[in-house]
């Protein structure tokens, strides 16, 4: 009984730290009427951002940063109460029906995580330690003395901080903040189009009965990206459908930078699909040129501020040591061959059976070009799709490891995380089934 | 006439709902699972998600912490392909002693380790197929 009020409280202290008043609503997304869910998704990525800059200030057997999250929790507990009694006071108090039905899905999905409390092979050799070494009470100079230490830390830092934020300290209550975030990304992409609950309920069943699978909650990193690419998605929509925003460098821009950066510094892929990511927002035509050049000089910066603290720590800044140790450019056909391209269209294809987001991906943008053309998300997302297989056949082609293996034991999870990218075509199509009355006669 | 149609058509969307609940629940076994929450404390239930003796050999580990009330850190060398469970001793202290555990001891294979893998130099203090806690002689 104590562990199911545990995970009940769990879902109250990380709905308190990512809550955010009214004001950074407004600032932030210009949204003077956030409901709690528009709050709990721009608080979340606040979140990250603050408990990164925070791991930087904390040093060993120092509890500052600990008291630093207390005056946090406490200023956003009192934000809310005055929330709710200003809505009580004008007889706006509601039940919200979305949200009720999320912490009925984070209490569902919880029972099964504290059932499943197999941690991952990697997630044990490597995120693990690392979350450990913020346990024992050592900061993030000690990370250098970690397996794997070219890789980002945040992800463990946020499992640390969340358990230990918790009743019974139990390490799994660390990864409920993972889930946590996936609840959270799928409700808010549900919700970029204006549809009755009861079809965004529907809408959130299906993506849900889509991508939910237990094993992406142990202790991998990949469901963190995965999560925060959907976020990435749904604010590059909000701002090409408000044509405001895409004229001037909007506070929009501000949350996709400090959203962007979350993604860097979680896990080393997480580069690469940004780039894939603004490679395809900057070749669109529509978007200010201005805006263009500051977002790329400001992902730049953040790149060279990661290399600059990973340098600073003593870390180790190779991407993925060791993979790609034996690559040489005079090798490039023994890497690039006929049969190594089929292995990994081989498994792509395997994958991607396993991965019903790719299938559907596919089926959507072939049914959007060929009967909404005017539709502008077309272009930029297609263009992401083949990013993303151009980012796979490279990422494991040049690989120094044995390729099959490599393949075997990491292709669907990097898979899985890209996947994140193209979650949100989803519910675009069911508005462009909406629009175009396909729906009607059903 | 109509708030009678409107009282059906949500009844319709209530069943929707209830049904796919019910899905869900019956695909991830909610039931029994949030009978062992109950029924079953967080130590059992994370033992019960790996093997006894076997790869992690979590229930080892927990047998022998419990049995030997140990209460410091033990070098673990695992001599199966599988990741090294030293975490589960994470929060005991560290301490030194000539105490060692061999989880899936195979003297064919191959680790890297610093500690003999000939048995006969320790004493065994428990045994469960191939996963000894042992004193060096």
């Amino acid at each position: 009984m104590i562990e199911i009020f545990s995970i009940f409280t769990q879902l109250f202290i990380i709905t308190i730290f990512c809550y955010v008043p009214t004001s950074i609503c407004l600032f932030l997304k210009s949204n003077k009427n956030p409901d709690i869910l528009n709050r709990l998704e721009i608080g979340i990525i606040l979140n990250l951002f603050v408990l990164l800059i925070l791991s930087f200030s904390l040093r060993s057997g120092s509890n500052t940063i600990y008291y630093v999250l207390i005056i946090i929790f406490l200023n956003n507990l009192l934000f809310l109460s005055k929330d709710i009694f200003q809505k009580y006071k004008g007889q706006n108090l509601r039940i919200d029906y979305i949200f009720l039905f999320f912490i009925f899905l984070f209490f569902v999905f919880s029972i099964d995580l504290s059932n499943n409390l197999k941690i991952g092979w990697d997630a044990q050799n490597y995120w693990l330690v690392k979350k450990l070494v913020f346990t024992n009470g050592g900061d993030f100079f000690d990370l250098k003395n970690t397996p794997r230490n070219d890789y980002p830390y945040l992800g463990s830092f946020v499992w640390h901080i969340y358990s230990k934020f918790s009743i019974l300290r139990y390490e799994y209550f660390g990864r409920l903040f993972y889930l946590y975030l996936f609840l959270l990304s799928i409700f808010s992409v549900a919700s970029i189009i204006k549809i009755k609950n009861f079809e965004k309920v529907m809408l959130i069943f299906v993506l849900i009965f889509l991508i939910y699978k237990i094993d992406l909650f142990n202790g991998y990193q990949e469901i963190l990206n995965f999560s925060l690419l959907i976020l990435l998605t749904k604010i590059f929509y909000e701002i090409f459908t408000n044509k405001l925003s895409i004229k001037k460098f909007d506070n929009k821009f501000i949350y996709l930078l400090i959203l962007i950066n979350s993604i860097l510094w979680i896990k080393s892929e997480g580069t690469v699909l940004i780039a894939i990511f603004l490679l395809s927002m900057v070749l669109m035509n529509q978007i200010n040129f201005k805006i263009k050049i500051i977002i790329t000089l400001v992902f730049i910066s953040l790149l060279l501020y990661k290399y600059y603290i990973f340098n600073f720590i003593g870390l180790s800044h190779e991407i993925q040591k060791g993979n790609y140790e034996y690559f040489k450019i005079y090798d490039f056909f023994d890497f690039v061959s006929f049969s190594r391209i089929i292995l990994v269209v081989k498994y792509l294809l395997f994958y991607s059976l396993n991965n019903v987001i790719y299938i559907l991906t596919i089926f959507i943008l072939m049914v959007m070009t060929k009967h909404d053309k005017k539709n502008i998300f077309i272009l930029p997302f297609s263009l992401m799709f083949i990013l993303g297989l151009g980012f796979f056949m490279s990422a494991f082609l040049f690989t120094s490891f044995p390729l099959k293996w490599v393949l075997w034991v990491s292709l669907d999870r990097v898979m899985f995380e890209t996947s994140g990218l193209y979650v949100i075509l989803v519910p675009l199509f069911y508005d462009f089934l909406k629009r175009k009355k396909f729906l009607d006669n059903i | 006439m109509s708030h009678k149609l409107l009282k059906k058509k949500n009844y319709l969307k209530f069943m929707v709902f209830v049904i796919l609940t019910l899905i869900m629940f019956v695909q991830m076994n909610f039931f029994k699972k949030i009978y062992f929450v109950f029924t079953r404390d967080y130590e059992t239930r994370l033992i019960k998600s790996y093997e006894y003796c076997g790869n992690e050999s979590i229930g080892f580990l927990s047998n022998v912490k419990k049995k030997f009330q140990i209460d410091h850190k033990i070098p673990i060398v695992n001599y199966a392909n599988s990741p090294n469970s030293s975490w589960y001793f994470n929060d005991l202290k560290d301490k030194k002693d000539k105490k060692i555990i061999f989880l899936n001891y195979n003297p064919n294979y191959k680790v890297d380790t610093k500690y003999s893998k000939n048995l006969e130099d320790y004493k065994v203090l428990h045994q469960h197929n191939n996963c000894y806690l042992l004193d060096i002689r």
